[in-house]
């Protein structure tokens, strides 16, 4: 392996970018005296995402910058003098973070949250009543030749989708790549799919679900009474067509209309479908390692998100999650770990410790600064697909963020200890 | 067995507590001391009963409870047996997964309200807030058995997932009435919200008021049917709900769905021909 | 926590080394067992009680990908099973919750709990392997390792259709090693990557599937001779085509005379035991499958016995759960996997009104109760298929208790019944001697550990200490003491330590010829960089090869 982390300079190969959920393995970076030069092989949204590679690196305690030793006794004795307190995972930290930082939250017996229970909770309690038929990123590649984006056009957030899983590649049995699939754009409202599609229907956005309805009753062959199936009946005759269907959206918020029932309803439709020809449905996820934390949550007690351990076991409170607990006062004491960008409260509402990159740089009592995952620390992370990949360090950077989280769980275990 | 256990709330909380130990089972064998020492929830901590509500009687499973109990979650959570009558509003997952006897509320219940119920009586003077009578979230299936009667409106999702059992609404529901009904019972008096009946398998959501059904169902007919007339009379003399005597040879327009699931669900919408 | 400790007065069950029942003393030191202490090291009272190795799971779903996508379609049920933190002195307690496929820390927990203390996860994909390394290291107190699917991998199949044994075998090494799995796993051979080619039924096993050349018995054949050429302390772990259709069983023994004299071990053989199909009801194909397997000294094999009650269907075989999913209407998970896999779930019930979940528990007890080599045919559930691991100690007592599985069996619906040998009359009991061997020293035996399964100088000081109890399910279910390499897991019933972990992995040699076209291929097909694809190596050595042979 080629990989040279270090303070000079050099070329580290195969470095995983969690710009987006797309997770590409494949980005060069070149380091020049400790900062990325170049983030070579990487999209736009890449290139920003890696930037130069510079990171804060303070500790504070209210307004004085301390040793990380003092920061973490500081936000050790906060936690442990909380009535009730929110351990937030958020985005650009390994999945060896996000598991101390669940220890953290157990030990305390807190609520533990990501960002998931504000972008993408419909889809995952969808999954949860109904199960989801899915593929992979690689089984897409080779297999898929319809592919369906449903009022999404990958290029504009996930920029690499195109080119490295579909619609482009040559796979093993789309020998021709571009050529050997057919491809159609669903447009949902505004929401238009990929401009160069082979066919393309319209669907009102306050039809969606009825339009979904209307697929489904067509592939279970009934028919729906006096509905207007228009260009649906072709697609359901394409869809089931084809050898191996894919449909694509995009699960986070943005750019799709806001509609509950959409996940459930194209589920239901992929699993529908598996009747008669193979297919599958796949949602687009956003990057940071969100997905991971939904998978370290879910190993470490059973539920993705929004799991309250007051009682001294994991709850699953997907209607009490951490927007709703800042709000109402229930928390009085926020941990959040991993950056302080888009996330579903206001951080300075309720005292806070932020361990993350730039944590020093929000409005925290205590903050430490760790490195980027993916950029200054190695570890884990989870593609949008659920398939892990190794994160590569390609230059130095503060403290790492396991370590601290890690350290503040044994702080916090060792005071609960002494007191029972 | 003695008189009622009456609790009366000391101070209104300033936070959610969570209370799943205030049902008629449990005071059905406890003592007056022995009720004040059980916990209430205040997130990871608890509080003794007590300390919220002046506790007077015990060992009886008829429970009166007085004050505005709106931060208080859970009550009656998990009940088989005897009645607990609370005097104002309650706070959300009121008599969650109650198996037996009977819950009144005086005032509102908020969201969740018998919440994956099997059995029993769940009667609610004022307004249900979302999920009444629905599964968890993440739940196949909700409400299993047993009444549920709102004397006022409900809010989303009444019903949601239920797979048997009865959800009366006398006012106006929220959207997507009887979203994922397995087999059961949805009947408003008022309007219904947008998209009742979505994913339904099977099950009857019967609405007196306005309601636009999807074109996921077909239209069938239109029709009396027989068993509203006995749902009516039922509600009438043993629910106490008054009901204009007209509806009792109200016609229904039938639509049978979700065409895209099994397709043997309906939605009665009472028809305006004469 | 002393390092020393000699466990005095209890019946010692080590059939490995031929002690049955004899009272004699254990001594530990250093995690190991020893053959003596000096006169004052610390005593354990075990007078009245049983001594057994530590129990040794080889077949059974903890900690894949795919396991993790099942705990998270079940809120339901583990909303009623949550698990408080144990009140542990070593180590961070923590909470979880249970179910059929319980957390992380709770299924080391109650695998200790129940005095298991290995634990063999049977299906990994490739691509998840990190995944798995992960979920492991977050399971506590049980010792553990992974077999890695490889039945349904394009590459593998390609090889196979070209006639190069030689590049599988090394492609196999070379996967072992970079994915950090103890075994070679096939998983019906050739039927999932059929699956997704929309095939959904393998009709016999010298059917070509998709190339020319690429049958089930190439396929087993070339992985078979994979595992034994590099001399894997485990062979080929092998679920056979057609699983849980009825007159699976022609298909199960074609698969094991395809492997004729070559070792191999099949796995969760009760489903693949079924006589009928074809137009005639589905019955008993136990004692078939049983005769041949006890005259066949090459085969073995565990269970995958059916326990009456809630469990949840996982398997990379696809095709199988959508079956399950379309006839129960149940929620269903499909993944499709990376050419490499699939990945199927379907939460399922088998009740004991129902006539297949019947037959299917019948034919399980049958397969044990005519086993005449207990030593090749080793305890399992298939956890969380056949039923959940904590029904291990249930399991147990249905096979030493007749009176008891009597009266089971008067529960059950036996409509298809009619000629199984269980339901004829079955008197066999097991005794302590075979319990101990179908659950510590046969499973080792099968997994080639040297080091556990026993207690011989030497061994790793896993140990199940048992107070006996009328009810043999009880005695089972909450051992008095565990011993973990040497460290007091359990004491007086309750989960007390939660001592580091090992994980079993194998690391064999391969011509480095097979990198320059994986390279290719990789290049081509792959979507994660071949630099990428390696985990971490474990922190344990890996186990040395050839320690079977």
């Amino acid at each position: 392996m080629s990989e040279m982390p270090g303070g000079g300079g050099g070329l580290v190969e195969h470095v995983t970018c969690l710009g987006c959920g797309c997770s590409c393995d494949d980005i060069a970076v070149a380091v020049r005296d400790g900062r990325i030069a170049e983030a070579r092989g990487a999209c736009p949204l890449g290139v920003s995402w890696f930037g130069d590679g510079r990171a804060p690196a303070i500790a504070r305690a209210r307004a004085s910058t301390v040793t990380v030793d003092a920061a973490l006794d500081a936000a050790a004795t906060l936690l442990d003098q909380a009535r009730r307190a929110l351990v937030f995972l958020s985005l650009d930290i390994s999945c060896e973070t996000q598991r101390a930082a669940v220890e953290v939250a157990d030990t305390l017996h807190a609520v533990v949250d990501g960002v998931s229970s504000s972008t993408v909770a419909a889809g995952i309690l969808a999954a949860q009543r109904r199960g989801r038929v899915s593929a992979t990123l690689g089984e897409i590649r080779n297999r898929a030749d319809c592919i369906v984006f449903w009022g999404t056009d990958p290029a504009e957030r996930y920029p690499r989708y195109a080119s490295r899983y579909a619609p482009e590649p040559a796979g093993l049995f789309v020998p021709d790549g571009r050529r050997s699939r057919r491809l159609v754009s669903v447009d949902v409202g505004d929401a238009r799919g990929p401009s160069d599609a082979d066919m393309r229907i319209r669907v009102r956005a306050d039809q969606e679900l009825d339009a979904i309805a209307a697929l489904r009753a067509a592939v279970a062959g009934r028919a729906l009474g006096g509905a207007q199936l228009g260009g649906l009946a072709d697609l359901a005759r394409t869809l089931t067509a084809a050898r191996y269907a894919v449909i694509v959206y995009d699960a986070e918020p943005g750019t799709l209309p806001n509609e509950p029932a959409r996940a459930e309803s194209l589920t239901a439709l992929g699993q529908q479908l598996n009747a008669v020809t193979r297919a599958s449905v796949t949602p687009l996820r956003a990057g940071g390692n969100r997905v991971g934390a939904e998978s370290v949550l879910t190993w470490q007690t059973g539920y993705p998100m929004t799991v309250d351990f007051s009682r001294g076991f994991p709850r699953f409170r997907p209607d009490d999650g951490a927007r709703a607990l800042v709000a109402s006062g229930a928390v009085d004491a926020v941990l959040l770990v991993g950056r302080a960008l888009g996330i579903p409260f206001a951080i300075d509402a309720v005292p806070s410790i932020a361990i993350g990159p730039a944590a020093s740089e929000t409005p925290c009592e205590v903050a430490i600064d760790t490195g980027v995952a993916g950029i200054h620390e190695r570890g884990t992370a989870f593609r949008m697909d659920d398939v892990p990949l190794p994160l590569r360090a390609p230059v130095p950077g503060p403290t790492v963020a396991a370590d601290v989280v890690r350290a503040l769980a044994q702080r916090i275990g060792t005071r609960r200890a002494r007191r029972s | 067995m003695s008189d009622a256990v009456t609790l009366t709330l000391r101070a209104a909380p300033t936070r959610r507590l969570e209370a799943e130990c205030i049902t008629p089972d449990a005071f059905a064998t406890l003592d007056e001391a022995a009720i004040a020492r059980l916990p209430v929830w205040d997130g990871p901590h608890t509080i003794p009963l007590g300390d919220v509500f002046q506790v007077r009687g015990g060992a009886s499973s008829r429970v009166r409870v007085a004050g505005d109990l709106a931060m208080v979650d859970a009550i009656g959570a998990g009940m088989t047996t005897g009645e607990l009558r609370v005097e104002g509003s309650l706070g959300r997952y009121a008599g969650t997964r109650m198996a037996g006897g009977a819950l009144y509320v005086g005032g509102d219940a908020a969201y969740g309200a018998g919440l994956e119920m099997t059995g029993g009586l769940l009667d609610i003077a004022g307004n249900a807030g979302d999920r009444l009578g629905a599964g968890r979230l993440a739940a196949a299936r909700g409400m299993a058995g047993g009444e549920i009667i709102v004397r006022g409106n409900a809010g989303a999702e009444v019903g949601a997932t239920m797979r048997r059992g009865t959800v009366v609404v006398a006012g106006n529901a929220g959207p997507r009435a009887g979203i994922g009904m397995i087999a059961g019972n949805v009947i408003v008096f008022g309007g219904a919200g947008d998209d009742p009946g979505r994913f339904n398998k099977r099950g009857t959501i019967v609405v007196f008021g306005s309601v636009s059904v999807s074109p996921a169902y077909q239209y069938d007919c239109t029709y009396r049917p027989p068993h509203i007339a006995v749902t009516l009379v039922h509600l009438t003399s043993r629910r106490n709900l008054s009901i204009d005597g007209g509806l009792l040879a109200a016609r229904f327009r039938r639509y049978s769905g979700d065409m895209a699931e099994l397709g043997r669900g309906e939605i009665l919408a009472r028809s305006d021909e004469r | 926590m002393t390092d020393r400790l000699r466990i005095t007065g209890g019946a010692v069950y080590d059939p490995a080394n031929g002690v049955d029942g004899d009272v004699r003393d254990v001594c530990v030191e250093d995690g190991r067992i020893v053959a003596s202490l000096p006169g004052d090291a610390p005593r354990l009272d075990a007078h009245g009680m049983v001594v057994m190795p530590g129990g040794i799971d080889v077949h059974a779903h903890i900690a894949a990908s795919s396991v993790n996508q099942a705990r998270r379609i079940l809120s339901d049920e583990r909303t009623r099973d949550p698990v408080s933190p144990p009140a542990l002195l070593d180590a961070v307690a923590r909470s979880g919750t249970g179910g059929t496929v319980p957390t992380t820390f709770t299924t080391g927990y109650r695998y200790a709990g129940l005095g298991y203390t290995t634990v063999f996860d049977a299906a990994v994909a490739p691509a998840g392997a990190r995944d798995t390394h992960a979920q492991l290291d977050d399971t506590p107190i049980i010792d553990a390792g992974f077999f890695v699917l490889m039945g349904n991998d394009a590459y593998l199949l390609r090889q196979v259709a070209a006639g190069e044994r030689e590049r599988a075998r090394d492609y196999a090494a070379w996967l072992l090693g970079a994915t950090g799995a103890y075994a070679i796993k096939v998983v019906n051979p050739g039927g999932i990557e059929a699956w997704k080619r929309n095939v959904r039924a393998v009709t016999s096993i010298d059917e070509a599937l998709g190339m020319p050349g690429v049958t089930p018995r190439a396929i087993m054949e070339t992985l078979a001779d994979a595992a034994n050429g590099l001399a894997l302390p485990h062979p080929v772990h092998i679920h056979c085509n057609n699983l849980g259709l009825p007159g699976n069983v022609t298909t199960t023994l074609d698969s094991m005379r395809a492997l004729s004299g070559r070792r191999a071990h099949f796995t969760h053989v009760q489903f693949h035991a079924y006589a009928g199909g074809n137009g005639k009801p589905w019955a008993s194909g136990a004692k078939e499958l049983i005769a041949y397997i006890n005259t066949h000294q090459e085969v073995t094999a565990d269970v995958g016995q059916v326990m009456l009650g809630h469990a949840t269907t996982v398997t990379a075989d696809g095709a199988v759960e959508y079956l399950l999913h379309a006839s129960s209407g149940r929620r269903w998970v499909n993944v499709d996997v990376e050419l490499e896999t699939g990945c199927g779930i379907v939460p399922y019930e088998y009740r004991d009104a129902a006539a297949v979940a019947s037959l299917q528990w019948v034919v399980g007890l049958e397969l044990f109760l005519l086993s005449e080599d207990p030593w090749r045919v080793v305890l399992s559930t298939d956890h969380p298929n056949g039923g959940v691991f904590t029904s291990y100690p249930e399991l147990i007592r249905l096979l030493m208790d007749r009176a008891y599985r009597d009266e089971r069996l008067k529960a059950v619906n036996h409509k298809l019944l009619a000629g199984s040998a269980l339901a004829d009359g079955l008197s066999r009991e097991y005794t302590l001697r075979e319990i101990a061997i179908i659950t510590r020293a046969g499973p080792a035996r099968q997994l080639g550990l040297t080091d556990k399964g026993h207690l011989g100088a030497g061994a790793d000081a896993d140990i199940t200490i048992y107070a006996r109890d009328s009810d043999i399910a009880v005695m089972f279910a909450t051992p008095r003491y565990v011993i973990k390499g040497g460290v007091l897991v359990v004491e007086e019933g309750q989960l007390r330590r939660a001592p580091p972990t090992h994980r079993m992995h194998v690391r064999p040699p391969y011509d480095d010829a097979v990198m320059r076209d994986l390279s290719a291929w990789f290049d081509r097909y792959a979507t994660i960089a071949l630099a990428n694809y390696p985990v971490a190596p474990p922190r344990d050595a890996p186990v040395p090869l050839g320690a079977s042979a």
